[in-house]
Parts: structure tokens; C-alpha cells; sequence
């Protein structure tokens, strides 16, 4: 009798964990949706499904980094910024996102250095 | 009662294996992709704010007997700009009078542009080729050298130009964008024109100006990351 409770408690946890997981895992499939859409090249679609994410999980390291990668490639700049200095603030030893934030500080830097002599 | 639950973790050995399969799946830390993305480079100046582009006569600094540089200059870039850049490109004929025309903005704001937001692109142009002789012997260099490892004299022709261009404002009359251009070339054949040799280098002037105007992209690598 005992043994088939622990049985039937094996069998059961992992459903139970299951559904919850199901229930939480929104953000999961918006966050996965997002990267497809960017595989495409389809920035704007993988913008709203980041920003999805964050609405339901605001401290996401990697929705903020990859909303970053996004608006960069949108050359918004300030904004790549700002998402960037989130996700860090978030998980500052992440290596993707250094190497992210790395890469991009590399031309944010220039830029900032050449406009303001000609704008 | 040790026996019995050595029976039961025996006989359930496959649930139990689930369960740990299971609960490494739930745990497994978070996935990347390295995505390769064509990243916009930074744009300098921003043309489409603009109406149009009126390319000027160009103040030679140095004239050249062998061919008009500014007519050369002024249709290659009306003709560069007209094709690549969306707002409408013509040309003004108007020739700054000196290095300080530049920066004079009673000059600039009194040539007609039918009140439209205008940009003129102007500057000044310097044209020059040399002709470079050097003896060399067996020595193998340890530089990169226009000159081969071979005794006897050798002759290079150098020719270098200076394009200092100018984007002003045609209401304010204000300078906008500012930079200077040196492009040297050298070339082996004796006999290489300047009228030739002018093309190669006007395309290299082009080129570096057209990634500060139209934010060239740039092929980058990001990660994404799903967890």
C-alpha cells in the first residue's frame, strides 16, 4: 500500500509539475516565438513578443538583452543602450550578454564620437 | 523491512529513471542562439531630412592642364548621389571663392533654392602626381614596400588627392558635416594618367562617404537567449 503511494506519488509529481510549468511557461513560448521571428528577420514581430515577456517578467535578463540585439538592429540606439544596462544590472556575469553589450559599446562609442562634431 | 524497499527501488527502477530524466529536463540551464544579423552602421549625417542636394563647383586649390577637375568631381557625385539617395539631386552653379567662402553663411544664404529645405554639397579639391624613384638591392624588407626586392632603379607613380567637402545649409548658410579626404595611390606603369588614376581614387573618397551617409550594414554577431 505504501509502496504504491510513492508510486503514484512519482507518477503524479511530475504532472503536477507539468501543468504548472504549462501555466508559467508563456513567457517561454513568447521568448522562443521572438527568437524565430528574428531568425527571419522579423524584428518587429520579435519586439512585441519580447515585450510581451518583460510585461509578464520584468526582470528577464534575456528578454531585455534580446529586445537590446532587436533595437539594434533597428539602429535605435539609446534604447539597445538602456536594454543592455537592464540585462546586466539583471545578470552581470552572463557571458552572451557582455559579448552582446561588448560588441555594441564598440559602435555605440564611435557614433558618439562622430555625430556631435557634425550635428 | 531493508529488503523490501531494495525490492521496490529494483522493481521501479524505469519510473525512477523518468523521474530523474524528468526533473534534468526541468532544470537544464538557459539556451542561446548565435544569430548572425546585419547591424545598420552609424549614420553621420541624415540627407533625408533634406529636400534636395545641390552639388556646387568645387574650389581647385591647384589646376591641372590635363583635365577639369571640377567638372570631373561635380558630375560624379551628381550623378553617384542621384542614384544612390532618395531625395532629389541637381546641380548649383556656384563656385566658392576662396577657403573662407565655407564658413561664410551671407554667402551661402543669398543663392536662390526656391524655398526648399536644401543642403549644398561643396568643398575644395587638390589634385597632385609625383613621380617616385628609388634604388633597391636583394635586401628582403621587412615592411611593406611599394618597391620590389629586385636591384636597379625603380619607378612608382604616386598620385594623391585632398577632397575637403563641405555640407551646408542653404537657409542658414551653417556647415552641417565636415571632412577631410587624403587618398594616395601609386602605380607601376610609367605611362598610368592622372585622368585614370583620378577615377580610382574619387571611388575611394565615394566609398567612405556614402557609409557615413547611408549607414552601410555590417555583418555582426549577437546571441539570443531563450531562458
Amino acid at each position: 500500500m505504501k509502496n504504491h503511494l510513492i508510486i503514484w506519488g512519482l507518477i503524479l509529481l511530475p504532472l503536477v509539475l507539468v501543468i504548472t510549468q504549462c501555466s508559467s511557461s508563456m513567457p517561454g513560448d513568447e521568448m522562443r516565438f521572438g527568437i524565430e521571428a528574428a531568425k527571419l528577420d522579423l524584428w518587429d514581430e520579435a519586439i512585441f513578443r519580447w515585450k510581451k515577456v518583460l510585461q509578464t517578467d520584468p526582470n528577464s535578463a534575456s528578454a531585455h538583452n534580446n529586445l537590446a540585439v532587436a533595437y539594434e538592429k533597428k539602429a535605435l540606439w539609446e534604447e539597445a543602450k538602456k536594454e543592455y544596462d537592464l540585462a546586466l544590472k539583471l545578470k552581470p556575469d552572463d557571458k552572451h550578454i557582455n559579448a552582446n553589450f561588448q560588441q555594441f559599446m564598440k559602435r555605440y562609442e564611435a557614433r558618439k564620437n562622430e555625430i556631435p562634431k557634425n550635428q | 523491512m531493508r529488503r523490501e524497499k531494495m525490492k521496490f527501488l529494483k522493481t521501479n527502477k524505469w519510473v525512477w529513471l523518468l523521474f530523474v530524466v524528468f526533473l534534468c529536463a526541468c532544470s537544464s540551464g538557459g539556451q542561446y542562439w548565435r544569430l548572425r544579423v546585419e547591424m545598420p552602421r552609424a549614420v553621420s549625417f541624415e540627407l533625408a531630412r533634406y529636400q534636395e542636394m545641390l552639388v556646387t563647383n568645387f574650389l581647385i586649390l591647384e589646376k591641372r592642364a590635363d583635365f577639369d577637375l571640377n567638372k570631373e568631381t561635380t558630375d560624379y557625385f551628381a550623378f553617384e548621389f542621384g542614384k544612390n539617395v532618395q531625395i532629389p539631386v541637381s546641380r548649383a552653379e556656384v563656385t566658392p571663392e576662396g577657403e573662407d567662402s565655407f564658413k561664410q553663411e551671407e554667402f551661402w544664404k543669398a543663392i536662390p533654392t526656391d524655398d526648399k529645405d536644401a543642403i549644398f554639397f561643396t568643398g575644395s579639391l587638390e589634385y597632385k602626381s609625383e613621380v617616385r624613384k628609388a634604388l633597391v638591392d636583394r635586401e628582403k624588407r621587412q615592411f611593406e614596400d611599394p618597391f620590389p626586392d629586385k636591384t636597379g632603379l625603380e619607378e612608382r607613380k604616386f598620385f594623391t588627392l585632398f577632397f575637403n567637402l563641405y555640407l551646408i545649409d542653404a537657409k542658414t548658410g551653417k556647415v552641417l558635416y565636415q571632412k577631410d579626404f587624403k587618398e594616395t595611390r601609386n602605380y607601376q606603369n610609367p605611362n598610368q594618367t592622372a585622368y585614370f588614376a583620378y577615377f580610382d581614387l574619387i571611388q575611394s573618397v565615394k566609398d567612405k562617404l556614402f557609409q557615413a551617409f547611408l549607414g552601410e550594414e555590417l555583418l555582426q554577431e549577437r546571441f539570443l537567449i531563450a531562458k
